[in-house]
């Protein structure tokens, strides 16, 4: 389990990453690379930090946040993905860190939505006559202090749960912990799900999902 | 316009913040247009006393150059200061209202697919790959973040600043400059060399990845770079499905790579 110290340092950088993938920039904070590996680093394991934050790297990469997209939030959840994945150990903590970490992204992208869909309410005061410019300047602030919140709140409920997963997960601990094959078994379901989100076309997301549980297995089984 | 300029400049990193599915990035592009628009009631049109900036707190012309450009607009972020200066530039020199609500129409799909191309499918895509491909190699993962920040965020700052300049300077024809200086040639290059890593990337991942030793590696490199060269020869259909391919072949490797 992360120390206080930890903690604030990965609140920090969850909270960093959100800002940063819309609001504040874009410098790079907000790719799960990045952020994931800063993850590990805090954590003092940044080698278990790597397949997390590679995988969602490139989960991450074939979205593109182009006009209205909605894309998955995977900076931020890099953070509590990672913090499982150190958390538990092995190859069960890495396949437990990168469900939750798909998850999270996929739960992040709809905060994003929702956080805009707001923004729009909030901006249309702009359209009454007598805009002025601290009217401007208050309006725009306030949105970035919400996405602030926003991301906050995500961080601080992702690093929550990832707590609770490593107690969980960790073998040996009650409730008795879990071998790695029948992880991978119970993770397979949301880990395609989450697969099958990239693709608009729900009939093609039901074949990409197969496709991948029938890889899983096959990897397992072979 | 020294100051208005640097702080219309920090403010182009907030341009995003108001998003909405209504205006865009509207709020934010008149957010950051605020500083050059009061600037200018330090110089220029103010000499006449009609300057847009003659009253910082609305009212007036300012309240009217306001309201134009409270509206929807989108642009790629980083791009999004070549149209900020061009319209501040504009109101400076007193275009017509309806002048100034074409430019935008006209740059709005331009600057956000031509930042798309260079930035989230080009320049991105590059630097994460490459990142990937030293860390698997064995580099220090704090010396790979800050090198990746640094690869990133140098072009992406001068890019910012520059295409805001041009703007100011230019006007209306900012956008020319654009082509002059043959951004659509240089996304070019970016995606190819974008491709050549990503094939690098998965010979890598095949050769060295975390616990997966698949005898003979060299092979397999070869294979893995023979595989990229085909994808940056066959153009971005090919391209896109790589990308797509990338998570679900990692995820199959790393798996994989954790039982063997």
């Amino acid at each position: 389990m992360p120390s206080g110290l930890q903690f604030c340092f990965l609140l920090a950088s969850g909270v960093l990453a959100g800002l940063d993938s819309t609001s504040l920039g874009q410098f790079l904070f907000s790719r799960p690379l990045v952020s994931g590996l800063l993850a590990g680093l805090i954590l003092g394991d940044p080698g278990a930090a790597l397949p997390v934050a590679l995988v969602l790297e490139m989960y991450q990469l074939s979205s593109v946040p182009a006009g209205g997209t909605r894309f998955p939030e995977g900076g931020l959840a890099a953070v509590p993905a990672v913090t499982v994945a150190v958390g538990v150990g092995g190859g069960g903590g890495m396949l437990l860190g990168l469900a939750f970490g798909f998850l999270w992204a996929e739960l992040g992208g709809r905060s994003i939505v929702a956080l805009r869909r707001e923004n729009g309410r909030r901006m249309a005061a702009l359209d009454a006559p007598g805009t002025t410019v601290t009217l401007v300047t208050r309006l725009h602030l306030a949105c970035l202090g919400w996405d602030l919140v926003r991301s906050v709140v995500m961080t601080l409920m992702g690093l929550g749960l990832a707590a609770v997963m490593v107690i969980w997960g960790r073998p040996g601990r009650p409730p008795g912990g879990l071998e790695d094959g029948v992880l991978l078994l119970l993770l397979v379901p949301p880990l395609t799900v989450c697969l099958g989100m990239l693709q608009p076309d729900l009939r093609r997301a039901v074949f990409l999902g197969l496709g991948v549980m029938a890889g899983l297995v096959a990897g397992w089984v072979l | 316009m020294g100051a208005p300029r640097n702080r219309a400049f920090v403010r182009l990193f907030l341009v995003q913040a108001s998003w909405n599915y209504r205006t865009m990035i509207g709020g934010g592009f008149l957010f950051a247009l605020l500083p050059l628009l009061r600037g200018m009631g330090e110089t220029g049109r103010e000499e006449g006393g009609e300057g847009p900036g003659a009253n910082p707190e609305g009212g007036g012309h300012m309240e009217a150059v306001m309201a134009r450009h409270g509206g929807h607009f989108n642009s790629h972020p980083f791009l999004a200061g070549l149209a900020l200066g061009a319209v501040a530039r504009m109101e400076r020199d007193g275009a017509p209202p309806e002048h100034i609500e074409r430019f935008k129409d006209a740059v709005r799909s331009p600057l956000g697919s031509l930042g798309d191309a260079l930035f989230w499918t080009g320049w991105l895509p590059l630097v994460m790959f490459l990142a990937a491909v030293l860390l698997l190699l064995g580099f220090p993962p704090l010396v790979v973040v800050m090198g990746a920040l640094l690869l990133y965020n140098i072009p992406h700052l001068m890019v910012r600043r520059v295409t805001l300049d041009w703007g100011l300077a230019l006007g209306s024809h900012a956008p020319a400059r654009l082509r002059e200086v043959g951004v659509a040639h240089l996304i070019e290059k970016v995606r190819d060399v974008g491709m050549g890593i990503l094939g690098l990337l998965v010979g890598v991942l095949v050769s060295v990845g975390p616990g997966l030793t698949v005898p003979p590696r060299l092979p397999w490199l070869a294979a893995a770079l023979a595989l990229g060269v085909v994808f940056f020869r066959s153009g971005p259909a090919a391209g896109r499905v790589a990308y797509r391919m990338a998570p679900i072949v990692l995820i199959l490797l790393f798996v994989l790579g954790s039982r063997l």
